[in-house]
């Protein structure tokens, strides 16, 4: 690899004229073949109803919920309608699980009084956690960082009908939701130079946080086999080496790596790697680990500024006690 | 820029996924596919660094649902997205059918690569970049998860995760009192294979998972091209120490079963007890071969040497396991009362035996010319315990009101038993360390008619430091306010850590604002500002001269974002930009802005343009800086 400082004009020029050839051609196919775009967007008020009952009855009895409300008909493919389909038709069953019987709704000509709507911590307690107390070993509705209140609830963050295909049913792309309150850590990772990449290859906020996890340490997700999550990535860090890093047996990854973004090409926690080590590695009147200097050499010098250059295997090493390779 | 690698991987995972969807008899679909273009000016390693998307094809996005009556599969869904010409990627598939099976498979991956001025390079000042310490490597992981029977009293499963990562780079070694860089090429995998059950009897459910993981990796080191002489150019004993030829293969095994459970009873209409375990045991076999000829120096031999061959056999073992015990008592409804206690066990230990002939050694004076065999028999124990005991109240429904609060105490013990050979000053890493933490966490949230209020503050205070950066007394607060109604929303929030300790003094604040306002359905505008301050003195003492100095690191950092959505059909606008400035220890500035333009001119059609410029600038020195603009135009389908 060699740096190669110099500007890269596009070099495709003949694959852009072929790629607007295919695009005017695609789109004039399908124009050929398709009526012009009616796509409504997406409508969470329910259809207006009929003005009375007697009417509704007279021109087009409600017999189901889809009749007036689109999202009942665009339920098929939400996890609540399972169970609920029969011939490709979502029945008024999968509406019922959570708003109750809608009998008397519909013979009120839609009365709004007459059908339940979960809201809030009170909607997600009677309703969501009926079916969703996902207590584990790692999850808590009840004493869970996000655990449902008045505040922060179920329908804070899951939009059932207005989810648009996300998993979970959220109601923004994770990295968006996040930042509606930890937008201080967004920021971090779209404004610093060296970040784990967001929005990109399935890597989200919720990859290492559990959203549904406790307090604290268990907040952080972990692999099958115990390890936090930075090894379902980093699988060579694991170990085990004979001569283990002390910072990383006796603490953990973020003992020098902040993930939410650094000015370190590294994301360490300092801008220079000797600034890192030193403020361990430095013998002072107290007894802590790792506290004897490296060596005697000259950090002024450039040659070792970067502790790093030698010691690579900073990690751990099979090899050698100082880490050298 | 590795193109054939990201063709070849494109063709791979997209052709199968379009196989697939021109068969399936899908309910719904939508791919998005389409080419970008790269205008790069300045440091391509920084850009590559840091960003990394090329020119190139990409599946922007892809989504196929199906729900039928299929014998095979009652609903399946296929997502995948940004595979292709870009850092990473990633495709899903979920297939089920109600009552029988439930199959989860994933692919991902990603791009590694860092090749950056500034790092690990000690001829910066030479005008020599970037750094000796580069990789262009990437990443892949496939991962498959099938159920049976899901929701049952008893629901096994197994699983199997397959993770690569391989690639070139580049390294230094340190031989002979000069540093050479070196070429290596390292290919990593791991696979972990993974079966157990989900149960629920009513009243007690949990989860068993028997594991099995192991990793193989090779890397293989040779001299990079013209750098013989290394970085120290001045002879040492009046030799010149070169370098003329070198190869190192060094290959690891590790083996490593896991088990994993838990267990969740409802003894009580208001009493749940929750147990777990997980238990780890690796072992670690390493073998490296090495041999290099050249011109050295070695002090501890006390000759100069012209060739060594060098042979490691190593054996490492990792146990560690952890066991937890909670209950949740509900005390009322909303309020609920949470107890733990948590132990966590890791045991490392490790032997090397290293056998290192020196060829044709001959004193400093020059005299007894030999051969030299050493033979050391290496070995390192670290052995780490901790116990947590926690208790919490969680006040969920006081009307408007919550409120949780945990006091916990963790003790932790380290023994670190060092290898001889490491120790060079009396005092050593290794002894005995005991740290007690006591923690006091509180949250207060208040919401009503749209306004939201929280806060959180958690005290730590500690003895004894393990570490020399280890706090005795570490304070978070964190409080944000929000008031949301229809048409807008405005938000603040202030945070601030700050440690104290025997030698360290460090303090992070960070504040923002945001606000979001939607004049009409069909226009949302937003913008937020950020600002942040990280303060950090640790003294030290330079390995030169034993001066104590601080060591002072200091950010402060500026963030402005704003951005439109603007949605008319057929036409979806979005508008994003930002500016992050950066002064203190390592000043840069970063301008990012992001717009996207759908055009969906049919039903089931629709075109996407983009474009995305990224600036680089660093205060100090401009190897780093670029410019990037990048362009695509994708085309969208709903078949």
């Amino acid at each position: 690899m060699t740096e190669r400082d110099k500007s890269m004009t596009p070099k495709a020029t003949g694959r852009l004229l072929l790629l607007l050839v295919v695009v005017l051609f695609s789109g004039a196919t399908v124009v050929a073949q398709e009526p012009p775009a009616t796509q409504p967007p997406a409508q969470e008020t329910p259809a207006e109803p009929p003005a009375t009952q007697e009417e509704a009855t007279a021109e087009q009895p409600a017999m189901s919920c889809g009749d007036c409300h689109d999202q009942a008909r665009d339920f098929l493919h939400n996890p609540h309608a399972r169970g609920n389909v029969e011939n490709g038709v979502v029945s008024n069953g999968a509406c019922e699980t959570c708003h109750g019987d809608g009998t008397a709704h519909m013979e009120g000509g839609g009365d709004k009084a007459q059908i339940t709507v979960p809201r809030g911590r009170e909607g997600a307690d009677g309703t969501c956690l009926m079916c969703h107390d996902t207590t584990t070993h790692k999850k808590s509705p009840r004493s869970g960082v996000h655990a449902n209140s008045s505040a922060v609830n179920c329908l804070s963050c899951h939009s059932i009908h207005k989810s648009e295909n996300r998993p979970a049913l959220l109601a923004k792309e994770t990295e968006a939701l996040c930042a509606t309150c930890h937008s201080t850590q967004v920021a971090a990772f779209r404004g610093k130079p060296f970040a784990h990449r967001l929005g990109r290859g399935g890597m989200s906020c919720v990859s290492c946080h559990e959203p549904h996890g406790r307090a604290g340490r268990e907040n952080i997700r972990t692999v099958a086999s115990g390890e936090i999550a930075c090894a379902s990535c980093h699988r060579e860090k694991h170990g085990p080496f004979v001569f283990e890093h002390g910072a990383v047996s006796a603490g953990d990854c973020s003992s020098c790596h902040e993930p939410h973004g650094s000015t370190n090409a590294h994301q360490l926690k300092r801008a220079t790697v000797a600034q890192l080590c030193l403020e361990c590695h430095s013998p002072t009147q107290m007894a802590t680990a790792g506290s004897q200097p490296p060596s005697f050499h000259n950090i002024s010098n450039p040659r070792f500024q970067n502790c790093t250059t030698c010691h690579v295997a900073v990690h751990g090493s099979n090899r050698s006690p100082q880490l050298l390779k | 820029m590795n193109m054939t690698r990201t063709r070849s991987r494109f063709a791979w995972l997209v052709l199968p996924l379009m196989l697939v969807a021109s068969i399936a008899s899908a309910q719904t679909m939508e791919i998005e596919i389409g080419y970008r273009w790269l205008d790069l000016d300045g440091s391509e390693s920084m850009y590559r660094s840091q960003i990394n998307e090329r020119d190139g094809f990409i599946l922007r996005a892809f989504t196929m649902t199906s729900v039928s009556d299929s014998a095979i599969a009652d609903r399946y869904k296929i997502t995948a997205s940004d595979l292709g010409s870009t850092p990473a990627g990633m495709f899903r598939i979920e297939a089920a059918r109600e009552g029988s099976y439930l199959l989860r498979i994933g692919y991902h991956t990603a791009d590694a690569y860092s090749a950056i001025p500034g790092f690990a390079n000690p001829l910066l000042s030479q005008g020599v970049i970037p750094g000796q310490h580069t990789f262009d490597r990437s990443r892949s992981t496939f991962d498959a998860d099938l159920e049976f029977i899901p929701g049952r009293k008893f629901s096994p499963f197994i699983g199997y995760t397959y993770h690569q990562t391989n690639g070139p780079g580049t390294t230094t070694y340190f031989v002979g009192q000069d540093e050479f860089r070196l070429v290596s090429d390292l290919d990593d995998t791991d696979q972990e294979i993974r079966a157990g059950a989900n149960f629920n009897l009513g009243r007690v459910y949990g989860q068993v998972t028997q594991g099995w993981r192991d990793f193989s990796g090779r890397e293989t080191f040779s001299l990079d091209a013209g750098e013989a002489s290394g970085n120290n150019v001045v002879p040492i004993l009046g030799r010149n120490i070169t370098i003329t030829s070198f190869s190192r293969d060094s290959r690891t095994d590790v083996s490593s079963p896991f088990t994993n459970a838990f267990v969740v009873g409802d003894v009580h209409s208001r009493v749940k007890l929750i147990g777990s375990f997980v238990h780890a045991s690796a072992e670690t076999d390493g073998i490296e071969d090495e041999s290099l000829t050249g011109s050295f120096v070695s002090f501890p031999l006390g000759r100069f040497f012209s060739g060594l061959n060098e042979n490691v056999g190593s054996r490492a073992d990792n146990t560690t396991w952890r066991g937890e015990g909670r209950a949740e008592i509900s005390i009322r409804d909303g309020i609920d009362f949470i107890a733990g206690y948590r132990r966590e066990h890791r045991e490392v230990s490790g032997a090397a035996f290293i056998t290192s002939m020196f060829i044709d050694t001959i004193t400093f004076s020059g005299a007894d010319r030999s051969n030299i065999e050493e033979i050391i028999n290496t070995e390192n124990v670290l052995e780490r315990e901790e116990d947590t005991l926690s208790a919490m109240v969680s006040a969920r429904a006081m009307g408007p009101f919550a409120l949780r609060a945990g006091y916990s105490e963790s003790n932790r013990d380290v023994t670190i038993t060092p290898d001889l050979e490491e120790v060079v000053i009396g005092g050593g890493n290794g002894g005995t360390f005991e740290r007690k933490i006591r923690t006091f966490d509180t949250t207060g949230t208040f919401s009503k008619k749209g306004f939201t209020l929280g806060a959180t503050w958690r005290h730590d205070t500690a003895d004894e430091p393990i570490f020399r950066t280890d706090f005795d007394d570490r304070d978070r607060i964190r409080i944000r306010a929000s008031y949301a109604r229809p048409m807008f929303s405005i938000g603040a929030t202030a945070e601030e850590i700050d440690q104290q300790g025997v030698n360290l003094d460090n303090n992070i604040q960070q504040y923002s604002g945001d606000i979001t306002f939607t004049p009409i359905p069909a226009l949302q505008l937003r913008a937020s500002a950020g600002k942040f301050d990280v303060d950090s003195n640790v003294s030290y003492r330079r390995p030169e001269n034993f001066v104590i100095e601080n060591s002072i690191y200091a950010e402060q950092g500026t963030s402005y974002e704003g951005g439109l959505t603007f949605f008319r059909a057929p036409f979806t606008l979005d508008v994003n930009g930002g500016r992050f400035e950066n002064e203190g220890t390592t000043p840069f500035n970063v301008d990012r802005f992001r717009t996207r333009l759908v055009y969906d001119f049919l039903a089931r059609a629709g075109i996407a343009a983009e474009w995305s410029r990224d600036e680089y600038r660093e205060g100090l020195a401009t190897f780093g800086d670029f410019d990037s603009t990048r362009y695509g135009i994708f085309l969208r389908f709903r078949p």
